[in-house]
């Protein structure tokens, strides 16, 4: 029996949920998605950067700061995460691996076969990405400042015989602990359009929603807009995707919701337990190749 | 300073607005339509309810089948909406008193991202996308000749952050914006661009606006201790002048934005759950402040062409703020 006097807990209030965020280029998307967060009494447990009205972009005197908040972000559970950058390849000359007989690029064979990818800053673009190979790729003969790189797997990690620089993605780490998130935004070029990516991201979060690009992007509000333009994305779902999910045809529906809201220049997908739902309707399981 | 704020929520996802020359009247980028409205029409939608548009609310249907990616703008001159398709762009009346026109220009892409017009009307220049590889694409730019039917693609001009598109009347030239780092470019069309530099540190957002001094860049950027500050650059011919930082106090400001006629600045700030559309002068010193009510979440904020208003939009609201005093 409740003490006369006492606060009784409300336990029909909302419960608090959390989210927090890796940012690697234009700030845009996550500020905006933030900002919207915020609105609903949501709180930011990003380690470091909570207390800042935007999200820091870790590039520049960024990096080292930032690299301190990724370490802690290993020991952060949040119900959502996002993260946005570049994402591709491990180097740009992985694309070499999959040419056709003549020699022109296979797209295709290189989104379903490529085995490493990752988000990536700046730095690791202008230095490892774009002057790195597997048998090439030691910090001392690249131009830039790969010092500077940041790279957070979103495949297996690279081996050391091809790929001498820190690979480690915090959230995939969080997972050995934390209990699983209701979601996460993976807000960069083909986030879902490399099967070894789909494999990775839905195998260490079967239950989560999972959305970002099937396509390249020029900048992360495309997604963070076509995010917030879904009907289905009202402060209910955020709370508590996998009872929205869960109901029969609505994955397709918040697919056809984010695609409406998206440049018809891309597309756009979500994964939810192990599903792939793609832009014009259909769905495969995630690791299929596409 | 008193600020009168009145904010509605959007049933559908609201992608873009801007106005007529006729006060109150906008056109605005519903779902995939565009409708004119007149905002009295919406102004006094119940809190409790989100208004619709087009045939079960206010707004008259301009055009449909317009995604994200189909750039539209008003010309200033004949207040025909310029809708981007591919090949061509559609000529529309929205008060629907002339017939559209379809203005052929081949080459134009199926995504346009962002367009302005020139004074006369005759000129369109809109943001394209250009791949680079696989995993890598950017934007860039192309001016439509709406005499000839000429698409001229700008080979230099390239960012991975959205661009702000302006008709410099000043030095006759438009002016290319990127809202990520206050960088900009200026290209006349014909000659090679030119870019300005934005200023250093880490910038968060921002803003362009043609005034009758010329163009100037509002900047939000961060201070590495995390402290706020506003830095204006006025963009001369082949520079831009940075003024000193101004720390900014009070709510958190994301993005600054400065009133063409004079120099003020609309903020839109946010301290927690709770946003804040403020107004602060030069020297970044906050003026007056309006809290948004719950419910309404602002994206934007775009000065009026009329004195003394403001307009906030958000993917599911839009609301007018009136300033006196």
């Amino acid at each position: 029996m409740a003490e006369v006097g006492r606060n009784v807990p409300n336990t029909i209030a909302k419960a608090p949920i959390t989210f927090a965020m890796i940012e690697l280029a234009d700030s845009a998307d996550c500020n905006a998605r933030k900002s919207q967060w915020l609105s609903y009494g949501f709180k930011d447990v990003t380690p470091k950067f909570s207390g800042r009205s935007t999200v820091p972009s870790l590039n520049g005197s960024m990096v080292a700061p930032g690299r301190d908040m990724l370490k802690e972000m290993a020991s952060v559970a949040a119900d959502w995460y996002m993260i946005s950058g570049h994402h591709g390849a491990l180097y740009e000359s992985d694309y070499d691996r999959f040419n056709t007989a003549d020699g022109a690029m296979d797209v295709r064979r290189i989104t379903n076969e490529e085995e490493y990818c990752g988000f990536f800053n700046e730095a690791y673009h202008e230095s490892y990405w774009e002057h790195a190979a597997r048998d090439h790729h030691d910090a001392v003969d690249l131009p830039g400042t790969p010092a500077n790189s940041i790279y957070l797997r979103t495949t297996d990690a690279a081996p050391a015989a091809i790929a001498s620089h820190d690979q480690g993605n915090p959230v995939f780490d969080s997972t050995s602990w934390a209990p699983a998130p209701k979601g996460i935004i993976i807000s960069a070029c083909n986030t879902l359009a490399y099967r070894s990516a789909r494999k990775t991201w839905s195998g260490y979060f079967p239950n989560a929603v999972i959305i970002g690009p099937i396509s390249r992007i020029v900048t992360g509000t495309w997604v963070s807009s076509a995010v917030a333009s879904a009907q289905a994305t009202n402060e209910s779902f955020w709370r508590d995707p996998q009872s929205v999910l869960d109901q029969a045809g609505m994955c397709e529906q918040l697919e056809k919701q984010l695609t409406a809201g998206f440049p018809r220049t891309g597309r756009i997908g979500l994964i939810y337990k192990t599903t792939l739902y793609q832009p014009d309707g259909s769905s495969v399981p995630a690791d299929s190749a596409l | 300073m008193n600020i009168d704020l009145k904010a509605i929520r959007m049933q559908g996802a609201l992608h873009g607005m801007r106005e007529t020359r006729d006060a109150d009247h906008l056109i605005v980028h519903s779902e995939q339509s565009l409708f004119a409205i007149v905002w009295a029409a919406l102004e006094n939608t119940p809190e409790k309810l989100a208004a619709p548009l087009g045939p079960k609310g206010p707004g008259k249907l301009v055009a449909t089948g317009v995604a994200v990616d189909n750039a539209w703008v008003v010309d200033p001159k004949s207040q025909r909406v310029l809708l981007a398709r591919e090949g061509e762009f559609d000529s529309i009346d929205p008060w629907g008193q002339v017939q559209p026109q379809k203005i052929k220009v081949p080459g134009l892409p199926v995504g346009t991202f962002a367009a302005a017009v020139d004074s006369d009307g005759l000129h369109v220049l809109v943001v394209v996308v250009r791949d680079i590889n696989p995993d890598v694409s950017n934007y860039a730019i192309a001016l439509a000749d709406l005499t000839s039917g000429r698409l001229i693609r700008e080979g230099t001009i390239g960012s991975g952050a959205d661009l702000e598109l302006l008709w410099d009347g000043h030095f006759g030239a438009w002016v290319i914006g990127d809202t990520s780092r206050g960088a900009l470019w200026r290209w006349d069309g014909q000659r090679p661009a030119v870019k300005l530099a934005g200023p250093a540190g880490h910038v968060h957002s921002a803003t362009f606006a043609a005034t009758a001094e010329g163009v100037i860049v509002s900047v939000i950027a961060a201070k590495t201790a995390g402290e706020t500050v506003l830095v204006i650059g006025h963009a001369e011919r082949d520079r831009v002048v940075w003024a000193d930082p101004a720390t900014l106090t009070g709510s958190p400001v994301l993005m600054a934005w400065r009133d063409p006629a004079r120099p003020l600045w609309a903020c839109l700030a946010q301290a927690g759950a709770a946003q804040q559309i403020q107004f602060r002068d030069v020297g970044g010193k906050l003026l007056a402040e309006a809290a948004v009510r719950p419910g309404v979440h602002l994206a934007n904020l775009q000065w009026s062409v009329f004195p003394n208003r403001v307009w906030g939009v958000g993917i599911r609201a839009l609301a007018a703020v009136a300033l006196s005093g």
